[in-house]
């Protein structure tokens, strides 16, 4: 047998596609008894389930939470639409919240939280580990967010730390701090909008525009100390 | 700085209290899959251990028996970290994780057969080209024997080492639980295995899941273990061991006392 040929049967059978006895019939016999063979695709369903728990905590919660989701069954649903492709163990969840998204069109009593959950734990993900040579202002290191839910309050009523959330849209400042480095995120204003876009050398337009020269100097005061800009 | 001794395994978890520990601590291991291409609180902890200790670096991903290409992108990006940090050698698992652009994130056993062994050893040296340092392979663990095997696992190892001219980096958990899954003789795997290839020594504990034993990293180093880890130092002398600590993660002093122990066994030996 081939090692190409093997490769060939391999990839759908740890992908949970194909059960052992058509890895088998397409690879060849094994000695080990089909319970071991069927081991490996067990091990890659697992972590995935394991990753992507691991990565959005709070969106595994919603779902146990939820009525007509079950979390192994939509974990194996989106791997099947988004495989697994790059190095990054947590880049598996990468495509998460655009997959809940796609996927609560089909299914309108999906929470809207879920996707913005998944995205929030993306951005987090995101800005902890962006290049350090990145500039100040949006990019990597900070990200702009807005939420359809008051997401943050979702993620505290879900941890029990909170009451539930009134689900009134959030725009969201997703950061590291400067010094610290630490993963920080804080609603913002539109004066933050202001900061930020004219850091980016956008020019103002329509009610940033019309926010007094003061205001903007005081939130840039506040971003720096917020640790969200160099100071 | 030379790695020796007993090292664990640089894990976020410990950050900044690692930095701080008085505690012996020999090397350090980290995953460079944990760093590549990102910044951080994490890459500042990863710089000041460079500081303080040897290095030693061990990756999952090259995925050094699939049949994709050689993922260059990362390779490109993974050279200038391992050269910044000076750590003596690239290692890496004998398997793949990666098929047909599906990247399954375990550590899948290729099947033990002349063609694989051609195939691996042959990325094998492209990866050590690419990254312009010596490359180890780690012996993995394998629950099933792969459709197209031939060999037996140790002396597939050995004609990969051998072909690929690689280091080997032993994992005595890895061979133990195979012999065990597997029924084979733990004197005579060894004793096939390229010995003379190993730089580096890989400890950890295991559990048992049924009538198989799973390399789990989350549990102490069992006595069984410990002995042929005994008898491995015996054979080889000195060599670099690392506690894995991946699951269960515990505090750092437990990780620590277990390293003592561990230690505690290399110097009886060698002494």
């Amino acid at each position: 047998m081939s090692l190409r040929r093997f490769f060939a049967a391999v990839e759908p059978f740890l992908q949970g596609a194909v059960g052992v006895d058509a890895f088998l019939s397409q690879a060849g016999p094994s000695p080990s008894p089909e319970e071991d063979l069927a081991f490996y695709p067990s091990l890659v369903a697992f972590d995935q389930q394991r990753i992507l728990a691991e990565l959005c905590p709070m969106v595994r919660r919603l779902v146990d939470q939820t009525d007509g989701l079950e979390w192994r069954s939509l974990v194996r649903e989106f791997v099947a639409a988004v495989p697994p492709a790059h190095w990054s163990v947590p880049g598996v969840g990468e495509q998460l919240a655009d997959w809940l998204a796609t996927r609560r069109e089909a299914h309108p009593d999906q929470p809207v939280a879920l996707e913005a959950l998944a995205d929030l734990y993306w951005s987090r993900f995101t800005v902890r580990t962006a290049p350090d040579n990145e500039g100040p202002g949006i990019g990597q290191r900070v990200l702009l967010r807005h939420y359809q839910v008051d997401v943050l309050g979702h993620e505290r009523h879900l941890r029990d730390e909170g009451p539930p959330p009134d689900d009134r849209p959030r725009t969201l400042i997703v950061f590291r701090h400067w010094d610290t480095l630490g993963v920080r995120n804080q609603v913002a204003r539109l004066s933050s909008l202001a900061v930020l876009a004219q850091l980016a050398g956008h020019t103002l337009a329509g009610p940033l525009a019309a926010l007094p020269a003061a205001e903007l100097e005081q939130e840039s005061a506040r971003l720096i100390a917020r640790g969200v800009l160099p100071g | 700085m030379t790695a020796q001794g007993v090292g664990i395994g640089l894990r976020p978890q410990y950050g900044e209290e690692l930095m701080e520990t008085e505690r012996q601590v020999d090397f350090l291991e980290f995953i460079p899959e944990n760093y590549v291409g990102r910044g951080g609180k994490d890459r500042r902890v990863l710089y000041g251990a460079a500081e303080r200790w040897p290095l030693l670096c061990h990756g999952v991903s090259v995925s050094a028996g699939s049949p994709d290409p050689l993922d260059r992108e990362y390779l490109d990006q993974l050279r200038p970290l391992l050269h910044d940090l000076g750590v003596p050698r690239y290692t890496d698992h004998l398997c793949f994780t990666a098929v047909g652009g599906f990247q399954s994130h375990q550590l899948v056993p290729l099947p033990f057969s002349a063609e694989a062994v051609r195939h691996a050893a042959a990325r094998i040296r492209q990866i050590s080209e690419v990254l312009e340092l010596p490359v180890a392979v780690e012996n993995v663990t394998y629950y099933a024997v792969m459709p197209g095997t031939e060999l037996g696992h140790a002396a597939f190892v050995r004609a990969v080492c051998e072909e690929a001219d690689c280091g080997l980096l032993l994992d005595v958990n890895n061979l133990f639980i195979n012999c065990s899954n597997h029924g084979a003789d733990l004197q005579a795997e060894l004793d096939q295995l390229p010995l003379d290839r190993v730089c580096h020594i890989h400890i950890a504990g295991h559990v048992a899941r049924g009538r198989r034993l799973i390399d789990h990293h989350g549990a102490p180093t069992s006595s069984e273990v410990l002995d042929l880890y005994a008898e491995v130092v015996r054979r080889l002398g000195d060599v670099p061991t690392l506690l894995e600590r991946d699951t269960n993660i515990p505090p750092l002093d437990e990780v620590l006392d277990e390293a003592d122990a561990i230690r505690a066994v290399q110097r009886e030996v060698l002494s």
